[in-house]
Parts: C-alpha cells; structure tokens; sequence
C-alpha cells in the first residue's frame, strides 16, 4: 500500500542552486518565453472572448491571477498527502472551489463588473493554465516557489489580456479605461481617456474574429523579437 | 489494494466535504452583500425611471409579479414595482423580455405613469452585437431616452414601429433589427398597462422577501 500511494520524492523541473536564479527563471518563463497567453496558448477561450475593453480583460486577468496563486499554493501544500491515483479530481475541486468563492466575492463586491463578464468568471474552472500548472509545477515544488510561478504565470497571462484589451478598446471605440469605475471604484473614472470620437465603431475589433487576428499580430511580433535576439548571439 | 481504495475515496470525501464546506462558508458571508448589491442596481434604475421625490411609498415592499406569454415575453416572470405618493399611485415600473432582438433575450425595465405614458425605458440585460445592437444602452446612445412620454393608443398602432417599417420610432444606424423588438416591446408593456392599470395598481405585493 504504501509504495503506491506515497509520492515519489520531490522532483524539481528546475534545477538551480541559486535561489534568486530560481525566481528570476521563473519571471522570465511565466512572463515572456513560456508565456501562457502566447505562446502555450491555453484559456484562449476567455481571452478572446472578454478583451474587447480593458475593464474587462483587467476584471478577468485579476480573478485569474488569484486563483493561480491560490491553486498552486493550496496544491503545493498538500502534495505529500495526496496520492498520485486521485491528484487529478482533487485539483478539480479545489481548482472549482476557489473559483466559485472568487465568483461570489466579485459578485458581491465588484457588482457590475460582475454581470459583464458573466459567464467567463466561472469559466475559470476550465481555463487550462490552472490545472497545468498545478500538475506540472506545484505538484512537485516548494510553497513558495509554486505561489511564485503562479504569480508570474498569472501576470503573464494578464499582460496578454491587457494587451489585447488596449488595442481592440483603442481600434473598436477609441477609447482605453472604459468603464474602469466599475471594476476599481468611481474614483478610478478619471483614467477614462477618449483618444477619438466615432459614432460607428471599428466592428471587426470589437468582435471575436478582431480578437484572433489582433492575438495572431500579438504572437508574430513576440516571435519578431525573440528571432531578432536569437541573431545577434 | 482493497486498503487503498477505501483510503483513496476517504481522501476524496475528505477534500469533497472540506471544499464544499469552504465554498458555503464564502456563500453564507456574501449573501447579504450580493442581495444588497442587487437591491441597489434596481434601485438605480427604479430612480432613474420614476424620480425618487415623486413617490413616497417603499417601493420595494411593493413589489409583485406578473406573468402574460403574448405581451410580456413567452414563459417569464416579470416584476413590477409600483409608485404611489400619498397613497396615490404615481407610475409604476414593470420588466418584460422579447426574443425578437438579434441574440437571445432582450430584458427592459419600462417606467409607466399613472396616465399611460413612458417614464423611460431602460434595458436591464441584452446579448445584442458589441457596437451595433448596444446602443440601446445609455452608456453606448441616447437612443432610449426617445421613448419617455410617448404613449400608446390603439388607433395609433401603425405608429408604434421603427421608420422602416413606416413608424415614428428612428432606428439608430446599422442595426434595425434590435431597436425594432425594443420598440415592439415597449408597445407590448403598454399594451398589457391599459388593458390591466387598475387591477395592477391594486395588487397586493408577492415577491417575497426582497
């Protein structure tokens, strides 16, 4: 019984002597080389679909963003106690559970934002990022580490979103921080900024199929820039 | 192996029993802000349809509902709220649903005076296009604001339509099919408020705690 359920000793992914080394590896994998948003290109759906202001992609990429550190320290947490048979579905309720408080708690405190994002809040659950990186990452580190890469993984999940939200809010109605009161309160209203006027609004962007083709530019012009400084070495 | 399954599935109770318990607990806490939070949207938009020093009565207390498959959207439930100062009534405010929009369910809460006529009509929910369809909303057009003090009167039927359609109700650019099923639903509510004023003004309420 015992050789079956036990864990495996711990097996790091990375091994770095160095701590800080570990953090800054961390940064760096979470935010720009595997950057969940562009380049393993998981919780798309959510992605696409509520980055059309950058209320709301800044509304999704928060709640994401706690839940990640959540999940990966709870799971990080009781790694040793688990065994490898049922980790799976007990990642999904907690995974499931932290995402439904998060949803009460924004329903009860951020009321309005709420009911725009609607649907994506408990989508959450299936966003991939967060059971990936609780089974390739938590499952096998520290406490400290695990909250850190899902910090980091997080972010660079939300910087994506913002991205996209800026530029799809700035083509479809010339504005950024649209409605931003709602997310951080009224005195947050004046980062409202109006760049240009337009009655009818740049359609395409503010629709789905503005999302994927404002990613696709996203992803070509990381591509660009990790090809340019692959040259110069 | 026998060992391993009960302990397996023990672990699995454990963690099912400690997650539900955490998300009941988080439910429990936020009960009454999200109740309080929903009473204050509604009472936004009661406010901005019938102005709060036009009535004196508490307006949630007042509340019932009303159901008609034909004028008030197949299959739903409607709240209404009325107005009263002095024990008058003032106007009341009533939702209603239409499926005839572009996507789903357009869901309005339509302000009615005493005499027939709109106080404003506000859209509590919709689905409609991004950029074209929601400019019934006030954030996105004034569009909405053209029904206050229309009313509505059956020799003039025709005139309850979009211009298109040879009404007087001017769609916005781009989009007829939306401003259309608002403007054929706002016809509706105010049909159902002729047909039944008295006995709305005189129904005891029924939602229940809210």
């Amino acid at each position: 019984m015992t050789s079956e359920t036990t864990q495996p000793s711990e097996a790091p992914i990375l091994v770095v002597e160095d701590n800080k080394a570990i953090y800054r590896e961390l940064s760096w994998q979470g935010l720009w080389k595997n950057n969940p948003g562009i380049v393993q290109l998981l919780g798309l759906c959510p992605l696409l679909a509520v980055t059309n202001t950058v209320t709301n992609a800044l509304g999704l990429a928060i709640a994401t963003l706690f839940v990640l550190v959540a999940s990966n320290t709870l799971v990080s947490l009781i790694r040793h106690h688990i065994p490898k048979a049922i980790r799976i579905p007990i990642f999904v309720m907690i995974i499931a559970a932290l995402v439904t408080c998060v949803q009460l708690l924004m329903n009860a405190f951020t009321y309005e934002l709420y009911l725009s994002l609607g649907i994506f809040i408990p989508l959450i659950v299936t966003n991939c990022i967060i059971i990936g990186r609780a089974e390739a990452f938590a499952s096998k580190n520290n406490v400290k580490h695990a909250a850190f890469d899902g910090l980091m993984m997080g972010m660079g999940f939300s910087a994506v979103l913002f991205a996209l939200g800026a530029i799809r809010e700035v083509l479809a109605q010339g504005t950024l921080f649209d409605g931003i009161e709602t997310l951080l309160g009224e005195w947050a209203s004046f980062l409202t900024i109006t760049l240009y006027h337009t009655d009818t609004s740049f359609l395409l962007a503010a629709l789905p199929p503005g999302a994927f083709i404002v990613m696709g530019v996203i992803i070509a012009l990381k591509n660009a820039i990790d090809h340019r400084i692959e040259n110069k070495k | 192996m026998k060992n391993a399954i009960s302990r397996n599935g023990l672990l699995l109770t454990a963690f099912a029993i400690i997650c539900t318990a955490a998300v009941a607990t988080v439910n429990q806490l936020t009960k009454p802000v999200i109740a309080e939070q929903e009473q204050i949207a509604l009472l936004k938009t009661i406010n901005q349809l019938i102005p709060a020093d036009a009535y004196d009565n508490d307006i949630f207390s007042s509340c019932f509902i009303i159901n008609d498959d034909l004028l008030l959207g197949k299959g739903q439930s409607q709240q209404v709220f009325i107005a009263t100062k002095a024990d008058k009534p003032v106007a009341l405010m009533l939702e209603t649903s239409t499926f005839r929009g572009y996507s789903g369910e357009i869901k309005l809460a339509i302000g009615i005076f005493a005499n027939g006529k709109v106080a404003g009509v506000r859209v509590i929910r919709h689905a409609e296009t991004p950029g074209l369809g929601d400019k019934i909303q006030t954030n996105k057009s004034n569009w909405i604001y053209s029904f206050n003090g229309k009313s509505y009167q059956k020799s003039q039927d025709a005139h309850w339509e979009v211009t298109k359609n040879g009404g007087d109700i001017d769609a916005f650019t781009g989009a007829t099919i939306t401003p259309r099923a608002v403007t054929l639903a706002v016809k509706d509510a105010l049909i159902y408020f002729q047909k039944n004023s008295t006995k709305l003004f005189n129904q005891a309420p029924n939602c229940g705690a809210l």
